[in-house]
C-alpha cells in the first residue's frame, strides 16, 4: 500500500491524530488507570485480601458460572439464527431479525423485570413453579435467564452481516461435491466465520460477565449467594469499601483488556490465512 | 452421460421462471443455454444440478429420474459464476474437497488424493500453486481451480454457469478454447450458461436459446444463425436491422417504399397479411446502382474501415440501418456522408410485428459488444 505523501496534509493529519489520541486518553485510558490506582491504593496485600474475601470469591465464581452457561447457549442460538437468516429465505425472516435486536432496544432493567413478573413470587408462572419446588428469581436460574436475554444479540449480530456477505455459493459447491450437512457446517461454514464467531463470543462473554441492570433486578442481592461481580462491586462501593470495590472491578477491566488483546492477536496471527477474496490478488 | 428434460416448470407463484422446457443433451455434447438475463437459463442449470427444485416436469440423467436425487449423487460437476472457491482452503484442499468428503469406505487414501490433485492441477496448468489461497490467484487461475475441483469427483456431466463472465476479454477467448479442447479430450458432457452469443457460437455443438422461461429454438450455431425461427432468436444471435413492412396478398413492401421485396430474398415462412417486421443482417445489405431495382432508399451517414470490412451507417427517415461489406468488393469512390444510396437485400426474414416488438432488444440493432465494458472494468481490480 503506497503511503500518502501529499504535502500540505501534514498539519491537519497530525492535529486529527493528536485529537483522537487525547480523546482516547481522557475517556478510555484514564478511567482504566484510575480503576487500578484505586484498587492498589492501600498496597498489594490489601488488594489480595479484597479478592480473597469469601463473598468476593463467591461473586467471581457465580459470574463465571453464569457466563459459562449463557455464552455457550447464545453461541449456539446465534449460530443457528444467523445461519437461518443469512442462508435461507423464509416468511417471518424480518420478524426474526427484529426479535434478535430486541434485547438491544429494551433497557436491561426492563428485561430483568420481565423475568420477575413471569417467574417471581407473584408472577404469572408462580403457581407452576411452586408446585414443582422450583426457584428461578433470586437464584442462579434467574441470573442465567436474564444474562442469556441481554447477551442474545452479540453472536448473531456479528455473524449475520458476515454470512450474508459470504453468500451461499461455497455451501452449494460443497453440496454438489457430495458433502453432507455436517461436513458443510464443519468444513465450509464454520471455518469461514471463525474469526467473526470468536469476536462475537468474546463480546458476548464480556457483556455476560459485566451485565448489571438485568441481573440486579432478578438477583435479590444476597451477598455470597446471588451477587455477581458487578453487583458485588456496587454493594462494596456503596459501603465506601473502595479497595474492595475497585479490586474486583480491576478483574472486570482486565477481562476487557484481555478480550481485546486476544482478538487482536488472532487477527494478526491468522490474517494471512483468511485473506478475503475482496483483496486485490497478487499474481 | 445423457440428459433429457421434459416439460420442466419452475413456478414461484409470481410468474413462471421456467415454462415447459424440453431439451435433450446427448453424450459428449457441449450445449450452451443462451439467453438474456431473466430468461431462466441459470434456473434451468441449477435444477439440473439439484440446487433448485422444479414445480413440474421430468429430468432424466442416463434415462433415470434424477429430480429426487440429492445434488451430491447426480455425478455432476458444477462451475459457479463466481467460482465459489472455499476461501479459507488452499488450492490443494479446494481441489481435494470432493474426494475428502466421501464416506470413508469410498474415500481414496491420502496418497491417492494427493496424486489425483496433482494430476488435476497439471491438467488445468496450475501445478506449483497448491499452497496458495483463492485470494492470491488471478481470475483466470481461480476459474481453473474451480474447474479442477469440479472434475475431481469424475463427473459425467459438467455444468458451467457463465464460466467466463468474470474474466478479462483477452483471457476469456483463450480460456474458452482451452475449455473446449479439455471437454473433447476428457470425453465430457457439458452444459454451460451464457448471455454472450459469441461465446455460445464459438464453443457449443448446439445452442438452446431461452427467452422468458421458454426455449425459443435449439440447433447448431449455423442452424440458428442461418435459419432462426423467431425474431427473438434472429435478434439475439447477431446484429440485425428491423424494418417496418406490410404484407398484402403475400407480397411484402417496406414501409414508405413502392417496390415490393423480391420473393427470392425472403427466407423462411411468411406471416399472414398485415403489418410485419422485416429483419435483415448488416452483411446481407447491398448498395445497388440505378439500373437495379432497389428495395429501400437511404442516405449515407458515416463509413468506417474495420480491418478488411467496411461498416456503414445509413439513415432511412429516423431509423439507422447498419450495413457491413467486404472492402475490396465495394467501390467507395462515390460514397460520402450525405450521399443517397439505393439498397437491396440478399436475404431477409419477415416476422409478425408483435413478436419482434416484444423481444426486449434495442429497436435498431442488437447490442454488439455489451459484455466487454464489464470485463475491462474488472481489469482494474485484478491487476496484471
Amino acid at each position: 500500500m503506497a503511503r500518502d505523501r501529499r504535502p500540505g496534509l501534514g498539519f491537519g493529519r497530525w492535529a486529527l491524530i493528536a485529537f483522537a489520541g487525547a480523546f482516547l486518553a481522557l475517556f478510555l485510558v484514564a478511567p482504566l488507570a484510575i480503576v487500578f490506582e484505586a484498587a492498589l491504593a492501600k498496597g498489594v496485600v490489601a488488594y489480595g485480601d479484597a479478592l480473597a474475601a469469601p463473598d468476593a470469591v463467591a461473586a467471581i465464581e457465580l459470574t463465571l458460572l453464569v457466563a459459562a452457561i449463557a455464552v455457550p447457549l447464545n453461541t449456539v442460538f446465534g449460530l443457528a439464527a444467523s445461519w437461518c437468516i443469512a442462508k435461507f429465505e423464509f416468511t417471518g425472516k424480518s420478524v426474526l431479525t427484529t426479535l434478535i435486536d430486541l434485547p438491544f432496544a429494551v433497557s436491561p432493567v426492563i428485561s430483568g423485570m420481565v423475568y420477575v413478573l413471569l417467574f417471581g413470587a407473584q408472577g404469572l408462572l408462580a403457581p407452576v413453579l411452586a408446585a414443582h419446588g422450583l426457584k428461578i428469581v433470586f437464584a442462579v436460574p434467574g441470573l442465567v435467564l436474564a444474562t442469556v436475554f441481554v447477551t442474545f444479540p452479540f453472536v448473531a449480530r456479528q455473524l449475520i452481516p458476515l454470512m450474508q456477505g459470504q453468500g451461499t455459493g461455497e455451501e452449494e459447491a460443497a453440496l454438489v461435491l457430495g458433502a453432507s450437512f455436517w461436513q458443510i457446517v464443519r468444513r465450509v461454514t464454520l471455518p469461514n466465520i471463525r474469526w467473526g464467531l470468536l469476536y462475537g463470543v468474546l463480546l458476548c462473554n464480556a457483556r455476560a460477565m459485566g451485565e448489571f441492570g438485568a441481573v440486579s433486578v432478578v438477583s435479590g442481592r444476597i451477598r455470597g449467594l446471588t451477587d455477581t461481580m458487578p453487583l458485588y462491586i456496587e454493594a462494596l462501593y456503596n459501603e465506601y469499601d473502595m479497595v474492595g470495590a475497585f479490586a474486583v472491578a480491576s478483574l472486570l477491566a482486565l477481562l476487557a483488556v484481555a478480550t481485546l488483546v486476544v482478538k487482536s492477536l488472532f487477527e494478526l496471527r491468522y490474517r494471512e490465512d483468511v485473506a478475503p477474496l475482496t483483496q486485490p490478488a497478487r499474481v | 452421460m445423457s440428459v433429457t428434460i421434459e416439460r420442466l416448470v419452475q413456478d414461484f407463484g409470481q410468474g413462471r421462471v421456467l415454462d415447459g422446457i424440453d431439451l435433450a443433451v446427448g453424450k459428449g455434447e457441449f450445449v450452451a443455454l443462451l439467453g438474456p438475463s431473466g430468461s431462466g437459463k441459470t434456473s434451468l442449470l441449477r435444477i439440473i444440478a439439484g440446487l433448485a427444485s422444479a414445480s413440474a416436469g421430468r429430468l432424466l440423467i442416463d434415462g433415470e429420474d434424477a429430480l429426487q436425487l440429492p445434488p451430491g449423487e447426480r455425478r455432476i460437476g458444477f462451475v459457479f459464476q463466481n467460482y465459489a472457491l472455499f476461501r479459507h482452503m488452499r488450492v490443494f484442499d479446494n481441489v481435494a474437497f470432493g474426494l475428502q468428503v466421501k464416506p470413508w469406505r469410498a474415500r481414496p487414501s491420502r496418497a491417492d488424493i494427493a496424486a489425483r490433485v496433482a494430476e488435476l492441477l497439471d491438467l488445468v496448468q496450475l501445478s506449483g500453486l497448491e499452497r496458495r489461497f483463492p485470494g492470491q490467484l488471478s481470475g483466470g487461475q481461480r476459474q481453473r481451480v474451480a474447474l479442477a475441483r469440479a472434475l475431481a469427483v469424475d463427473p459425467a456431466l459438467l455444468l458451467l454457469d457463465e464460466p467466463f463472465g468474470a474474466l478479462d476479454a483477452g483471457i476469456r477467448v483463450a480460456l474458452r478454447e482451452w475449455l473446449r479442447a479439455l471437454h473433447d479430450r476428457l470425453g465430457l458432457t457439458s452444459i454451460f450458461v451464457t448471455h454472450d452469443r459469441d461465446e455460445a457460437l464459438a464453443l457449443a455443438d448446439r445452442i438452446a436459446v431461452l427467452n422468458a422461461g421458454r426455449i425459443e429454438q435449439v440447433g447448431t450455431p449455423a442452424e440458428l444463425y442461418d435459419r432462426p425461427v423467431s425474431a427473438f432468436t434472429m435478434g439475439f444471435l447477431g446484429p440485425v436491422n428491423r424494418l417496418d413492412c406490410a404484407l398484402r396478398d403475400g407480397v411484402a413492401r417496406l414501409a414508405g417504399e413502392t417496390l415490393p421485396v423480391p420473393d427470392s430474398s425472403i427466407e423462411g415462412s411468411r406471416p399472414p397479411d398485415g403489418p410485419a417486421m422485416a429483419m435483415v443482417r448488416p452483411e446481407d445489405i447491398r448498395i445497388v446502382g440505378s439500373a437495379e431495382p432497389a428495395v429501400a432508399r437511404a442516405t449515407l451517414r458515416s463509413l468506417a474501415v474495420v480491418g478488411g470490412r467496411l461498416r456503414l451507417r445509413l439513415a432511412r427517415g429516423r431509423q439507422i440501418i447498419e450495413m457491413e461489406a467486404d472492402r475490396d468488393r465495394m467501390d467507395t469512390s462515390r460514397l460520402f456522408p450525405g450521399a443517397p444510396v439505393r439498397l437491396a437485400f440478399r436475404r431477409m426474414r419477415i416476422f409478425p410485428r408483435d413478436a419482434a416488438g416484444a423481444s426486449g432488444l434495442p429497436a435498431a440493432v442488437a447490442d454488439d459488444d455489451a459484455p466487454i465494458p464489464l470485463a475491462s472494468r474488472r481489469k482494474a481490480r485484478f491487476g496484471s
